[in-house]
């Protein structure tokens, strides 16, 4: 063994870090006597070349000592590359005999592999969170997404410091598991990201944010600045709206069926509660076609994680802090459907250069929201020339059913003159060279075929209103 | 618990790196300098001890191999006071260490140690931890 300044000393004691899958396993081998004793101190030997190269790697040679902090922070980067490999079995028998068949450093080279293949995976995942990114006006989420994932991607440093998780990510997920650290823990976040946000996809950007403004009412909170998840607001209500009786993928419960559901769980026996919600869940499920495992196994602990409040709203009659019942007003109609109160024609140049000079998608969409409550003013922002590219999808995001299909019938006017049966998906006109409503079109080829058959029947009723 | 508390103390590394020491007597006689099993072993505890208060880690005793190395041909060490000297020279090395929060490197700092200790302190190792350091010290900390 080489000569070093730090030697083994009574090994495996009840001290060790509870983190470290490799130390738990030396512990479990030995008690469970897959390994014997020398071969834990040969494994634990090992380590010490492995710091001691880490250690003058990250001194650049330039110094043999490092401060205790530092050496902790070495070893703990050094372990965690070890565990990656070790977790990478499927049993932790397959894991042990690793450990008996393999020296520590060949373990270690494998681990550093799947860690760096783990941020490479993991960059990826992020941009494809990024684009997805949904259009919710939760600033925590946008934080998250556009500053804090990739501040800790691009400073994360599987050699030196790979346990790490610096990251500091203020929006919750539905269900978080902070016993995993460094890479491995962003990875999952992502992922449990991306499955919350295919579920929230399911649903249209105007419906969530009628629920998450509702639920603000309730909660009386400035849902912008609360840390909360969307995921679970949307996932409860499509639950119940579901059990009341609405189709499979509303989110709306009016007062009444809320009611209607506090007097029917009021006649079952609490033990029926799970059975009833659990049920509800796997039709809902089944029903919107969600059929992939991982989601399935990640909602899995939702009714245990949920049951203890829903009786206890139940008890204390007031399921409407659990279940957002929806109001009748709605900010985003009140844009288009107000023939009234046009901006003077300063305040709207103003207006139109601010929005010019807004540097996202989601900040135009909040002035307009803010200040347009015309929809004659709303047209002549969009030939305004400031919006351009993904401003469009995100404001056409921003509206409801009704408010596109006035627009439809704005923009294909001349289609819908010809053809008595327009169907959205062909109204796209050839020679039109007005921005908004090209943009328009491609946004109704690409949403969802229910979406649009919906924003469809509002306009073939606007259409025989006439 | 620390994590690094699976490797604590340096019991059985001892002997090893006293005949590490040992055999740098050969380098050192041609000064002259020459360090007993006792005086190496003393010097192992020395250095064991000022790690420990500076709360660092070091995996291995190249430093201390260095420190010898360089501070054998000073004019101002003869054999008599050769060993309680490396001590205390040793002492300093890590104390400077943490005072220089790992902004100069091993080589680097036993040079400079070197240096004033032939030059302003003239052989005094008190001048050198006292004044000509703690001077030196403070003129890094004002330039980095």
């Amino acid at each position: 063994m080489k000569n070093t300044g730090i030697q083994k000393y009574n090994p495996l004691k009840n001290t060790l870090e509870p983190r470290s899958y490799t130390l738990f396993l030396l512990r479990e081998g030995l008690r469970r006597g897959i390994l014997n004793q020398k071969a834990v101190d040969e494994f634990q030997e090992e380590l010490m070349p492995l710091l001691a190269e880490l250690i003058l790697k990250y001194t650049r040679g330039e110094s043999s000592s490092v401060t205790v902090e530092t050496a902790q922070r070495l070893l703990g980067s050094l372990l965690y590359s070890i565990d990656a490999y070790l977790r990478s079995f499927r049993h932790k028998e397959a894991a042990l005999n690793c450990l008996s068949s393999f020296g520590a450093a060949e373990i270690y080279e494998k681990g550093q592999a799947l860690t760096s293949s783990c941020q490479k995976q993991t960059w990826l995942l992020y941009e494809e969170v990024r684009e997805r990114k949904l259009n919710i006006p939760i600033n925590a989420y946008h934080c998250t997404i556009d500053e804090d994932l990739p501040d800790f991607l691009k400073q994360y440093d599987p050699l030196f410091n790979a346990q790490d998780t610096m990251a500091n990510m203020d929006y919750p997920l539905f269900s978080d598991d902070m016993r995993w650290q460094g890479i491995f823990y962003i990875e999952q976040y992502l992922q449990k990201l991306s499955m919350e946000t295919d579920f929230c996809f399911l649903f249209s950007p105007a419906d969530i944010n009628q629920l998450l403004r509702d639920y603000g009412r309730v909660y009386r909170i400035d849902i912008a600045e609360s840390l909360i998840n969307v995921f679970e607001i949307l996932f409860i209500n499509s639950v119940f709206s579901f059990l009341a009786g609405n189709r499979p993928g509303d989110l709306s419960i009016s007062k009444p069926q809320l009611n209607m559901l506090q007097h029917h769980f009021d006649a079952l026996d609490s033990a029926q509660y799970p059975l009833v919600i659990s049920h509800t869940i796997d039709k809902l499920l089944d029903l919107l076609g969600l059929a992939n495992p991982a989601f399935l196994n990640y909602i899995e602990g939702f009714v245990p994680l949920f049951m203890p409040r829903f009786v206890n709203a139940l008890e204390n009659n007031c399921l409407a802090n659990i279940i957002i019942a929806t109001q009748p007003c709605q900010e985003t109609v009140r844009v288009a459907l107000d023939y009234g109160e046009r901006l003077p024609d300063e305040a709207f140049r103003e207006l139109a250069e601010q929005i010019r000079d807004a540097v996202d998608p989601a900040s135009k969409v909040n002035l307009i929201q803010a200040h347009i409550n015309s929809l004659v003013d709303f047209l002549d922002l969009l030939e305004a020339d400031c919006l351009f590219g993904q401003d469009y999808a995100f404001l056409f995001d921003a509206l409801g059913d009704i408010e596109l299909s006035i627009l439809a019938k704005i923009a294909f006017a001349e289609q819908l003159r010809v053809s008595p049966d327009p169907t959205l998906q062909n109204l796209i006109d050839e020679d039109s060279t007005i921005p908004w409503q090209m943009e328009l079109a491609y946004y109704f080829n690409g949403l969802a075929a229910k979406r649009r058959d919906d924003i469809e029947q509002r306009l073939k009723d606007l259409l025989s209103a006439i | 618990m620390k994590i690094l508390d699976i490797f604590i103390s340096p019991g059985a590394a001892v002997k090893l790196q006293i005949n590490d020491i040992l055999q740098m007597n050969e380098q050192t006689r041609h000064y002259g300098l020459l360090l007993s099993e006792t005086e190496a072993r003393e010097l192992i505890e020395s250095r064991n001890r000022a790690i420990l208060e500076q709360g660092r880690v070091e995996l291995g005793i190249d430093s201390l191999k260095k420190i010898i190395t360089v501070f054998s041909s000073s004019v101002y060490i003869n054999s008599s006071d050769y060993a309680p000297l490396l001590n205390e020279l040793v002492e300093i090395f890590y104390f400077m260490k943490s005072e220089t929060h790992d902004r100069i490197s091993d080589d680097e700092l036993i040079n400079i140690m070197k240096e004033l200790f032939d030059g302003p302190s003239r052989g005094s190792v008190e001048l050198l931890k006292h004044r000509d350091l703690p001077l030196w010290s403070k003129s890094v900390r004002v330039r980095r």
